[in-house]
């Protein structure tokens, strides 16, 4: 691998010539820019990955059935496991999914689930996304970019292959398509912060990619019209368009980005939506604190993997933990996603702690706390050499009717700043390629 | 029992032809216990922009929201210069109570019904007052008791003002004017209501007479949701018929459509209800 960390130039050449980068705005100015590659690995070794695999199938199986109970007959709020409140009032709650019951079941089928590894060596769930999580593309053209570059590393080390992500892709689109039309990776278009993964992924898995206004619904089905208005009838919808922007007859009326009467194809079965719209109540930040309780509920196993210590202020006795230590907690809103709406009480001037504080005690239901987790410092390059940043994993979990498979590889995000815990690219950070190996003697011992 | 009539018309005349027009109405009676559909119809037509073919019948798809409201569906891409939709039918009724369940949906609030600091001490100091109102009609508890005494609260506070509110007005914003139409005054009863732990949701249909569209509320009280007409500050018996319910009015939109084209439109509505 000595090779690949001296090519660390050429492979982010090859990945800004294919357009790899990170759209973001601000200050209301639409900005692109590269997502950083470091070519230093995560490693994860055999044993971890089996752990790491079997605990995350577990926890997407037990969200997928949250979900189809949320939306079907609700045992899980009747037998109080999970408060009612918790659930209807979150945001990602849309009672216009009440009900709808998606083809073959599967309500998650593409799931990003975020992990830290302690100090210790322990991996902790930071959070489940279920929406519409983005990176695979990331670490899957950075691994083909990177056997280009440096062939010998690859042929050195007995790592898993990565590059099967659009099969495992393709084959849950084939499996939700209800009628062998066609399938569609539906973009909102080159201004998404995730767009280069929309096109790529699309030309990957062999679907068409759909822009607002490419897709319209005639007689409840839905149809691809190309630039000569024939219309090619479509079975499965990769959609990366959120969930409000998704039918203005439904959700935000003033969506341009949406498909009109797309949720009644789709209620009455003529259409599949991956992922199914209202996920969102299930990685909620404030119900992730309840997955543990739903492994137990819903499949009798004991989870496997652990959440990070959490506190809800909502019960009374976490709210009086989280003001009595909010110096030392870190403190997420519920309704912000990207890294937005994170805090560090330790960070924080008195006044503005003070200032959260009565926040939490006058809404509690929109805050969560957590213990800091001491995460691992993984080597990075920098200019002058090796350096130690945070890094987590987001490790990507596909769910189709037979089968709960987990991508051996995943995206390894990074913290630019040394003593940074937010590694969103949102926010700045860079990421790495995530190698899982196939067997101990090839535990790279020297790169 | 009682047998209504009821005939909904409607059309949207465009100053300049439309097309890949997309449109989703709720414009037949929903099925409820105290409401049977004895028959109904609707027809959507349009009026093409090439016109010497007068009104042309759409395609239709029937089908069903999330609230179990009847919908229709249906999409026109050739341009036009008028949309039109008749609905007719009979309903009979028996007087207006829904046994049911209380969706916890329906306690939660949502950015049209959030109440504000002064509407949460309003519904404060209006929930103990006595209000005279026919006790043979609700045998009800203590929650029906506090539903009747917001609603004459909200009927006396609110002045009918139309024109001054839109669509898009939120109860606080209406509250905060003191005036509205059927729609805010509904809006600013359910805020009230779920501020005070019971659930509520937006109801709107046709109602005896002429006219256009109704809003009322439905609260829930021991395993009933009943009708509340805080506009006319009453408690529905007969003579709604009820086309849709919902968390609040953007749940209940009778008629949407999204079109290619700039246009300005022009709405006629024509509701006509009579006993039979």
């Amino acid at each position: 691998m000595y090779s690949l960390v001296e090519s660390r130039e050429a492979v982010n050449n090859w990945l800004e010539r294919y357009g790899v980068r990170f759209g973001i705005y601000k200050n209301g100015k639409f900005k692109e820019q590269l997502f950083p590659f470091d070519p230093i690995p995560r490693v994860i070794s055999p044993e971890e990955w089996a752990y790491l695999e079997k605990g995350l199938a577990q926890r997407v199986r037990a969200l997928n059935l949250f979900l189809a109970d949320v939306y079907g007959e609700k045992n899980i709020l009747k037998n109080n496991v999970v408060p009612k409140s918790f659930v209807y009032a979150s945001k990602g709650y849309l009672p216009q999914c009440e009900g709808i019951r998606p083809p073959r079941g599967v309500f998650a089928h593409i799931a990003g689930i975020d992990l830290v590894q302690a100090r210790d060596g322990r991996w902790f769930v930071l959070e489940d996304n279920l929406r519409i999580p983005s990176g695979a593309s990331y670490p899957l053209i950075a691994r083909t970019i990177s056997r280009k570059v440096s062939p010998e590393t690859f042929s050195a080390n007995h790592i898993e292959d990565n590059r099967d992500y659009p099969q495992l892709l393709k084959h849950v689109m084939d499996d939700m398509n209800v009628n062998g039309g066609l399938n569609v990776v539906f973009t909102p278009g080159r201004y998404n912060s995730a767009f280069f993964e929309h096109s790529y992924l699309a030309e990957c898995t062999g679907s068409v990619l759909a822009f607002p206004g490419d897709l319209v619904v005639e007689n409840n089905h839905v149809y691809y019209q190309g630039i000569f208005h024939e219309k090619t009838l479509v079975g499965a919808i990769y959609r990366r368009v959120s969930d409000e922007y998704l039918d203005p007859m439904a959700f935000e009326p003033d969506s341009l980005l949406g498909v009109p009467n797309l949720m009644q194809a789709y209620a009455a079965g003529n259409v599949a939506l991956l992922n199914s719209p209202g996920n969102g109540v299930a990685d909620d930040k404030g119900l992730y604190y309840f997955v543990p309780r739903m492994v137990e509920y819903y499949l009798g196993e004991k989870a496997i993997l652990q959440n990070a210590p959490t506190y809800l202020p909502y019960y009374e006795e976490d709210r009086d933990y989280v003001l009595a230590n909010a110096e030392r907690l870190v403190i997420k809103d519920v309704s912000e996603a990207g890294g937005y709406g994170v805090v560090f009480g330790r960070d924080l001037e008195s006044d503005r702690l003070e200032k959260l504080k009565e926040l939490i005690r006058s809404e509690p239901r929109r805050w969560i706390a957590q213990e800091v987790i001491n995460f691992k410092d993984l080597e990075t390059m920098e200019e002058h050499g090796v350096v130690y940043r945070k890094a987590d994993l987001r490790a990507f979990v596909l769910s189709s009717s037979d089968r709960t498979v987990v991508w051996k590889s995943g995206l390894t995000r990074f913290a630019r700043q040394a003593d940074s815990f937010v590694v969103n690219s949102s926010q700045g950070g860079g990421f790495k390629d995530t190698w899982v190996l196939r067997d101990h003697q090839s535990l790279p011992k020297s790169f | 029992m009682k047998q209504f009539f009821y005939r909904y018309e409607s059309s949207f005349i465009f100053s300049s032809p439309v097309s890949a027009h997309s449109w989703l109405l709720r414009c037949l009676p929903k099925e409820e216990p105290f409401q049977r559909v004895e028959r109904a119809q609707m027809r959507a037509s349009v009026v093409r922009a090439d016109g010497d073919v007068g009104d042309v019948d759409l395609p239709v798809c029937f089908g069903c929201d999330a609230f179990g409201n009847a919908v229709q569906t249906g999409y026109v891409s050739e341009s036009h210069l008028r949309f039109s939709v008749v609905s007719e039918g009979v309903v009979r009724q028996t007087p207006y109570r829904i046994c049911d369940a209380a969706h916890g949906m329906y306690l939660e609030h949502t950015a049209l019904t959030l109440p504000d600091g002064s509407m949460e001490r309003f519904a404060g100091q209006s929930c103990g007052r006595k209000e005279v109102w026919p006790e043979e009609l609700f045998p009800g508890g203590p929650v029906t008791e506090k539903a009747l005494s917001l609603c004459s609260a909200v009927h006396a506070y609110m002045t009918y003002a139309p024109g001054v509110t839109t669509v898009n007005t939120t109860a606080s914003q209406a509250f905060a004017l003191g005036r509205g139409v059927c729609q805010d005054y509904a809006h600013v009863l359910i805020a009230l209501l779920r501020s005070r732990s019971i659930p509520a949701r937006y109801a709107c249909g046709y109602l005896v007479g002429e006219g256009a569209t109704h809003a009322w509320v439905e609260f829930f009280d021991q395993g009933v949701w009943r009708g509340l007409d805080p506009t006319n500050n009453r408690l529905l018996r007969y003579g709604c018929i009820k086309v849709a319910h919902g968390r609040d009015s953007s749940d209940c939109s009778v008629n949407r459509g999204v079109f290619s084209g700039r246009a300005a439109q022009q709405n006629t509505l024509d509701i006509k209800v009579e006993e039979q």
